[in-house]
Order: C-alpha cells, then sequence, then structure tokens
C-alpha cells in the first residue's frame, strides 16, 4: 500500500488519550465499587451482562465493559476530532506516561484504602470484592 | 579452528530452553490437586505464551527503532499475535475468576485466613493485566498508519516503543502476581 498522505499527530495523541481515559476508567469503576458497593454493583453487573457468566464473574465485567467502552468511545471520538490537527508530541508523551503512572499508583489498594476505608474483615459477601 | 557455533545458535538455544521450561510452569497443575484444573492450566498456559511472545516484541523494537527496513513490519505481525494471545488469556482468566470468588473458593479462603493477598495482590493483578490490551493494540495501530514516518529517531517510533514497554511491564505484573498467588492458594 502507498502512502501519501501525511498523517497527523493529533492522531497518535487521540491513541494517548483514549488509552488512558479507558485504564482510568477501570480504575474509576473500581474505586466506585469500593466506595458505594450497594449502588455501584448493581449497575456495574448490568453493565457487564454481555459477558457471558457475568453473573459469576461479577462486578468486575461492569469495570472491563466500562474501560472497553471508554477507551473505543473516545477513541474514535478524538480521531475524529483531535486527529486532525497537528500536536506537539513531547508534552502529549510526557503527559501520558506521568498520568499512566499516576494510575499505578492509585490502583494500588494500600494508596486507595488508605484514601477511602479497608472493608470489613473478614468480608465474605457473596456478591462482593470485585 | 573457527567456533562451530554462531553468537546466533546460542541465542536461539537459549530463548528456546526458556521457553519451552517456562511454558512448563502452569502445567504441574496437571499433576496437582486443583478443582479446576483446565481453566487453570489454560489460563496459566495462555499467560505464559503470552509473556514470552511479549519478550520477543520487546527486543524487535531495537531494530525498529534503529530504522532497519522491515523491522517495523516484523514487528507489527508479532504484535498483533501477540495482542491476540493478551485477548485468549484475559477471556481465560475471566472464566477461572469464577471458580476463584466462587462458594468456598480461594477468595473466600485467603479473605479468612490472609486477607491482604486478596485484597492487594489480586485485586491490583486484574487490572493491571488488563492494561496490555489497549497498550498492544495502540502501538500496533500506530505502526501501521505511520510506517511512512517511523525512520531512526523518530518520534512515532518512540512513543510506540515506550506503549511495548509499558505493555510488557504490565504484562509481567500480572504473571508474577498471578504465579505468586497460585504459590499461596490454587483455584
Amino acid at each position: 500500500m502507498k502512502e501519501t498522505k501525511q498523517r497527523k499527530t493529533g492522531e497518535i495523541a487521540a491513541v494517548l488519550l483514549s488509552v488512558w481515559f479507558g485504564i482510568a476508567a477501570t480504575t474509576a469503576s473500581h474505586l466506585w465499587s469500593y466506595y458505594n458497593p450497594l449502588q455501584a454493583n448493581p449497575i456495574l453487573l448490568k453493565w457487564g451482562s454481555w459477558i457471558p457468566s457475568w453473573w459469576a464473574i461479577g462486578p468486575y465485567t461492569g469495570k472491563e465493559t466500562a474501560g472497553l467502552a471508554v477507551w473505543l468511545g473516545t477513541w474514535v471520538i478524538l480521531h475524529w476530532t483531535l486527529g486532525w490537527k497537528e500536536v506537539k508530541l513531547k508534552p502529549w508523551t510526557i503527559g501520558f506516561a506521568i498520568a499512566f503512572l499516576a494510575n499505578l499508583i492509585l490502583l494500588w489498594p494500600t494508596v486507595y484504602h488508605a484514601l477511602m476505608w479497608w472493608p470489613s474483615l473478614p468480608n465474605t459477601l457473596p456478591g462482593g470484592e470485585g | 579452528m573457527k567456533s562451530i557455533f554462531t553468537a546466533r545458535d546460542l541465542a536461539v538455544t537459549q530463548a528456546s530452553v526458556a521457553a519451552l521450561l517456562f511454558i512448563s510452569i502452569p502445567l504441574f497443575n496437571v499433576l496437582g490437586f486443583s478443582n479446576h484444573k483446565l481453566e487453570a492450566i489454560l489460563h496459566g498456559l495462555g499467560a505464559t505464551v503470552t509473556v514470552i511472545m511479549s519478550c520477543q516484541v520487546l527486543h524487535l523494537t531495537y531494530p525498529m527503532l534503529r530504522g532497519k527496513k522491515g523491522a517495523a513490519v516484523t514487528l507489527e505481525w508479532a504484535l498483533w499475535l501477540t495482542n491476540l494471545m493478551v485477548l485468549i488469556t484475559i477471556i481465560l482468566g475471566n472464566w477461572l475468576y469464577i471458580p476463584y470468588r466462587g462458594p468456598d473458593g480461594p477468595q473466600q479462603w485467603l479473605m479468612y485466613h490472609s486477607p491482604e493477598v486478596h485484597l492487594i495482590v489480586m485485586e491490583y493483578k486484574e487490572f493491571v493485566s488488563l492494561y496490555p490490551l489497549p497498550l498492544g493494540i495502540a502501538a500496533a495501530v500506530l505502526l501501521r498508519r505511520f510506517r511512512h514516518a517511523l525512520e531512526a529517531g523518530s518520534a512515532v517510533g518512540g512513543i510506540v516503543a515506550f506503549l511495548i514497554t509499558l505493555f510488557w511491564i504490565c504484562l509481567l505484573i500480572g504473571l508474577v502476581c498471578g504465579i505468586g498467588l497460585t504459590k499461596l492458594r490454587m483455584v
């Protein structure tokens, strides 16, 4: 295939941003299900109910679905908006690296449990801790 | 006399033996006491094969970064195949998650005996192990769409290699935590 058209760097920014939004969506839905399980878990189960055996896998299916939908949805939107523009790649790359690391730190359970609370132990509630 | 082995022979031998023995780690479960052997072995095999392939992918980024002709095409192919393995292993992981959190499963056992293992290791691993899917697909799509701009030292090449490095790191976090969990409690 011959490439004649020069692609815009905005496409790269769109890729980076949408990947991070998808990752952040799984983290956000996970923190939500710890912060308010009674509200969050039924909704997460509903979102995940397209996955076979969602009822046995639990609210995790909803968190996966949130990540997948946000990643692909924002990718399409950003590709058709940001993708037409030329952007400076250096700040986008550094921004992505910092944001990715920040997510990895926030997702570490002792960090978010310190910010919210630890679940009461032993927790053997069915449907909890997805 | 010249050596009968080339550097390439020795590197290929090391890689083959490492891959073969590495794959045997989840196969120990065949002789084990798991109630869900099939799910456990398939997820373990998926994870080890994926990590081995991701190591090759990471190695293939170096000639791409140097701008070697044809390197980007080889890298892209290996990356798409690895992405497919990532997806399969995630699906198998979801399947294995059913007995993990089921009645009398490892989650209940760990929450009772050593809650940190579930609350920290498992809760972290189950999300970080998902990240390689968007990271790998993002890198592969950029390789495809910017293949004409991939000369040595290009910004795009650097970003692709960075995404693949994160991809590999997240896969390794998943593998190490996964093996660690099975050391403590089998599904």
